[in-house]
């Protein structure tokens, strides 16, 4: 004992920091392999995309994303976007507040349905529907008969669109509401609120950032899904190609100056989604220290 | 169903059961449950043994060897990368840190479209990275090495989110246990911080992998639709025509483009073409192996 | 508005919460329900409530079954244990709540509920904070928050979940005495939950003691305290010194005294219990008799803890420890300090069932649960168990 006493005594050698970290050496060295690897992988990518736009001069830019095909495409995107978020926004809502107010059986089996989406291959979840409603499908014959078109065709793009999507706001919210539990639910009802009021007045306020925050990964992923449209669509320039649909067409057409052109609006919003995202997560990082406080 | 679901919870004061639940069934039914109950249904139509044969051919396998054998390499390039970003992330202070943290969900944010596009632009041989490379003579676009670059690109944010919370939570008061205790950093580093963090590397290299596969699968398979929907000659020909015709838009003169720009013809952009054409030369005898690539699907 | 619970019962999974429990609240009564975690005090409030359904047994309010009482004619104010306050309101916009949320031709106008805001935020002594978040205020003020809240829709019974548990003593002390001062002042019949025995004394007209789901004993704070009807009771309310004696033909030999037991009690072994003040020590050679009970050998002072005006003083008789406590002028009149042997005479002995001492509390072995499907197994199985 007496030994460990004198070594920690001021003298030089005892002095010496304990490794809570490590050397300046190796973190610069760490820090600079870190920020390579992401130049290289994560923002070659972007700058290119925004290189070749410069390369192309605002008229070609401008005149790309005019062509009646583009302009086809990005209302395709928009008018998805319009119709999916909202849809599972409300089945968001619905969902975290079936599972997380109430205790009944079969309530962790529910939440596996929920994430079934999302752990499926998108390409699944198109083929899914091509199975369904395709010429051959189960329903095919019947929507034949009718006249109906829904593979290849715009319902089709949004069916798909809606399945991927769907657990977005809802793994956002169950947590977050389980969190919060029942207790502002309660209070409200005792205090003669109804149903809808506690719904509104109460349970909404409460979870709006994470509400947010779903609708902003919801609406960033029915823009730029891929594989699940790819399957459904058919390419139908001009009528079913969403916007990541219409960048591939555009490559493999070898008009690179207009994929570009459309890649980099869907860039943009890439990144819009991603700084509104960082905002909502810092200022719900501020809310939770500025509560802690007291 | 939902009447028992009723039954077998408990009463409380707050109302809306019924509606919830039954909006989320319903929902869910529509658009999860029923299409993949006909997914599975389907499958077994046409009867488990010819799926079976299917996956087993030998196309297939190789096929899916090479998928796997990417995938996994990808992964595990993530795996150590993703490993040093995160750790960099959580634990050092530096300019920018915020903002590349932000960055790290891009692969999420961005179109695998947009991502596939831009990668090729840079990997190709005359891209910003594909001369460099192609001087040392390595090839990536439109190879194994390609696919390898894409996957890492669209996996990175995997590891780097699973360890990254992980990390963040970890308790500094073991680490000075250690220190106290004697150990040198190294020491510390191996023996006290890695070992919590090797299940959350794992499960982000799965999550990795598993997302490559699938990249993989999607390629694999919207080769065989390509192939598919552009199976006669006639409709390829009449694709690789209009690009020619886009090339030749891009230029606004020869006329005879379409004739000059045969297939059959120039390996070699003709010195004195100008840059632009000589660009559609290549791009073209890339769409030429795409399109056998794609009949190699089949 | 009287309130009568007749022969509730609640079970949750396999465990039975409530054992048809009895219950009657007198108008304007202000009542403890007391009891340790899982007595299930809780749960019988907030059935009360309304926030939860019995699986048997009923409530009443006036004599009419509080569950076909549609809100209006109920009208229950339940403050919850960690306030419930909405965050994302102002406290004004909290208080207001109750009277905003009227269907329309019941709601008062704006400016009615801006006075009736103001009148009892003043009530609660929030006056300055109308503006204030929930986040920028102190648990105690939160508190008062949710208790102006509750009375904003005129409620005929208040309902209060462990009000005082998650805050600092002094603030609690306080709050008390507010709590109080509003019963007295509305007149509201109230019903609170809480574990601190020292809390449901003080404030309590009367206090009922839970415990394993059934109501141990009901009475004034007095009543309970001074004659506990079980052994639980009593080790629950305070401290606990128990000596072993012998009960037979209803009288029981404590140290030189024969003390009468309680009729009910059965002969056979039994257990003494007294509270650290009951014990009266004095010298060692001191042959002062007196009506107590005088234990026959003496104790050695092993330890003193000098709490303010009373001493805490732990002293070691044969193998056992035994905790008395005396005020510090007797301490210094019998001039006894650490080492020195006294002797001991026991004041107000409680006298027990050895065997319900042991069941109920942790005195002798562990006190197991007691659950009803494990005493019918048992006996089922010839006590194999």
């Amino acid at each position: 004992m007496l030994d460990h006493a004198s070594s920690f005594d001021a003298s030089p050698a005892a002095r010496q920091p304990l490794p809570l970290t490590e050397s300046a050496g190796a973190r610069t060295l760490l820090i600079t392999i870190a920020l390579g690897f992401l130049l290289l992988f994560l923002l070659l990518p972007l700058i290119v995309v925004f290189a070749e736009v410069l390369r192309l001069g605002f008229d070609s830019y401008w005149a790309a994303l005019r062509e009646p095909e583009a302009l086809a495409a990005i209302r395709l995107t928009l008018l998805t976007a319009l119709i999916v978020v909202p849809f599972n926004a409300v089945f968001g809502i619905a969902a975290a507040w079936a599972i997380t107010k109430f205790q009944f059986a079969g309530q962790n089996l529910l939440i596996t349905l929920v994430d079934l989406p999302f752990s499926v291959s998108p390409v699944i979840g198109g083929m899914v529907f091509v199975l369904l409603f395709g010429l051959q499908g189960v329903f095919g014959p019947w929507l034949a008969a009718h006249d109906i078109k829904i593979i290849f065709a715009i319902p089709g793009v949004i069916i798909a669109t809606l399945f991927v999507t769907l657990p977005f706001v809802a793994r956002e919210l169950i947590p977050l509401m389980q969190k919060q539990g029942t207790d502002c639910e309660e209070a409200a009802l005792m205090l003669g609120a109804s149903g809808w009021q506690t719904l509104f007045r109460v349970t909404l306020p409460n979870i709006k950032w994470g509400l947010l925050y779903g609708v902003l990964l919801c609406n960033g992923r029915a823009i730029g899904e891929f594989g699940a449209v790819a399957v459904v669509s058919g390419h139908i320039v001009g009528h079913t190609t969403t916007m990541p649909l219409y960048i591939e067409v555009l490559y493999n057409d070898f008009n690179f100056p207009a994929a570009f052109a459309v890649a980099s609006l869907l860039t943009l919003i890439a990144f819009a989604t991603l700084i509104l995202r960082t905002i909502l997560e810092w200022r719900a990082e501020q809310r939770l220290a500025s509560s802690r406080l007291h | 169903m939902i009447a028992g679901a009723i039954a077998i919870r408990q009463r409380s004061i707050i109302p809306g059961f019924g509606l919830s639940l039954g909006v989320m069934l319903s929902y869910l039914g529509l658009i999860v449950i029923i299409p993949l109950c006909v997914l599975l249904l389907k499958a077994s139509d046409a009867g488990w043994a010819k799926i079976w044969m299917e996956l087993s051919s030998l196309r297939t396998l190789a096929a899916f060897r090479v998928s796997f054998g990417i995938a996994f390499l990808a992964a595990a390039f993530n795996a150590v990368f993703g490993f040093i970003v995160a750790w960099v992330l959580v634990r050092y202070e530096f300019v920018g840190r915020r903002l590349i943290d932000a960055m790290i969900d891009l692969p999420f944010a961005l179109p695998t479209a947009v991502a596939g596009v831009s990668l090729t632009q840079i990997y190709a041989e005359n891209g910003w990275l594909g001369s460099v490379l192609a001087v040392a003579g390595i090839k990536v676009a439109f190879t194994p090495l390609g696919i390898l670059v894409a996957l890492a690109f669209v996996g990175l944010p995997f590891v780097v989110r699973t360890v990254q919370p992980i990390l963040q939570d970890f308790d500094r008061e073991t680490e000075e246990a250690g220190a106290l205790l004697g150990a040198s950093r190294w020491n510390i580093l191996r023996r006290v911080v890695f070992p919590p963090l090797v299940p959350a590397v794992m499960t982000g290299f799965t999550l990795a992998f598993a997302r490559g596969i699938e990249r993989i699968r999607l390629r694999h398979l919207y080769c065989r639709q390509y192939a598919r929907l552009f199976r006669d000659r006639s409709a390829a020909d009449h694709h690789q025509a209009r690009a020619v015709r886009l090339c030749g838009r891009n230029r606004d003169r020869e006329p005879d483009a379409g004739g000059v720009l045969h297939p059959a013809a120039h390996h070699q952009p003709a010195a004195g073409m100008d840059p632009e054409t000589a660009r559609c030369l290549t791009m073209h005898r890339a769409l030429t192996r795409v399109r056998r690539r794609a009949s190699r699907c089949r | 508005m009287r309130i009568e619970v007749k022969e509730l019962t609640k079970q949750f999974e396999h465990t039975l919460v409530l054992d048809r429990i009895n219950l009657e609240i007198q108008e304007k009564e202000f009542l403890g329900l007391l009891g340790p975690s899982g007595s299930g005090k809780t749960t019988l409030l907030r059935i009360i409530a309304g926030l939860e359904s019995p699986d048997g047994g009923v409530v009443e309010a006036d004599g009419r079954d509080v569950s076909t009482l549609g809100f209006e004619e109920r009208k229950f104010g339940f403050v919850f244990q960690h306030y419930a306050l909405f965050n994302h309101m102002t406290v004004f916009e909290n208080v207001a709540f109750g009277m905003k949320v009227r269907p329309r031709g019941a709601r008062p106008d704006k400016q009615a509920i801006a006075d009736r805001v103001k009148e009892l935020l003043e009530l609660v002594q929030l006056g300055e904070f109308e503006d204030r978040f929930p986040a920028q205020l102190s648990g105690g003020q939160r508190q008062r928050v949710a208790l102006a809240r509750t009375l904003t829709i005129d409620p005929q019974v208040l309902l209060l979940d462990e009000p005082f548990g998650a805050l600092d003593a002094k603030v609690r002390v306080e709050l008390r005495r507010s709590l109080r001062n509003i019963h007295d002042a509305t007149g509201l019949t109230t019903i609170f939950v809480t574990h601190d025995q020292e809390e449901a004394l003080d404030l309590a007209d009367r206090v009922a003691i839970m415990n394993h789901g059934v109501i141990e004993q009901v009475g004034a704070p007095v009543e309970v305290y001074e004659s506990p009807k079980t052994p639980f009771i009593f080790d629950f309310l305070g401290h606990t010194n128990s000596f072993d004696c012998v009960i037979r033909h209803g009288k029981a030999r404590l140290g030189d005294k024969e003390l009468n037991v309680e009729p009910g009690i059965p002969d056979g072994p039994g257990v003494a219990f007294v509270r650290p003040h009951d014990i009266v020590l004095s010298r060692a050679n001191d042959p002062e008799p007196t009506q107590d009970a005088k234990l026959p050998d003496t104790a050695i002072m092993r330890f003193v803890s000098a709490r303010g005006q009373r001493a805490a003083v732990e002293l070691l008789y044969g193998k056992r420890l035994i905790e008395a406590e005396v005020s510090r002028e007797r301490l210094n009149e019998l001039r006894l300090s650490v080492g020195d042997k006294c002797t001991i005479r026991l004041r107000l002995p409680r006298i027990y069932a050895k065997r319900d001492a042991e069941k109920q509390t942790g005195i002798g072995e562990r006190a197991a649960p007691r659950p009803r499907f494990r005493k019918r197994l048992r006996s089922r199985l010839g006590g194999t168990l």
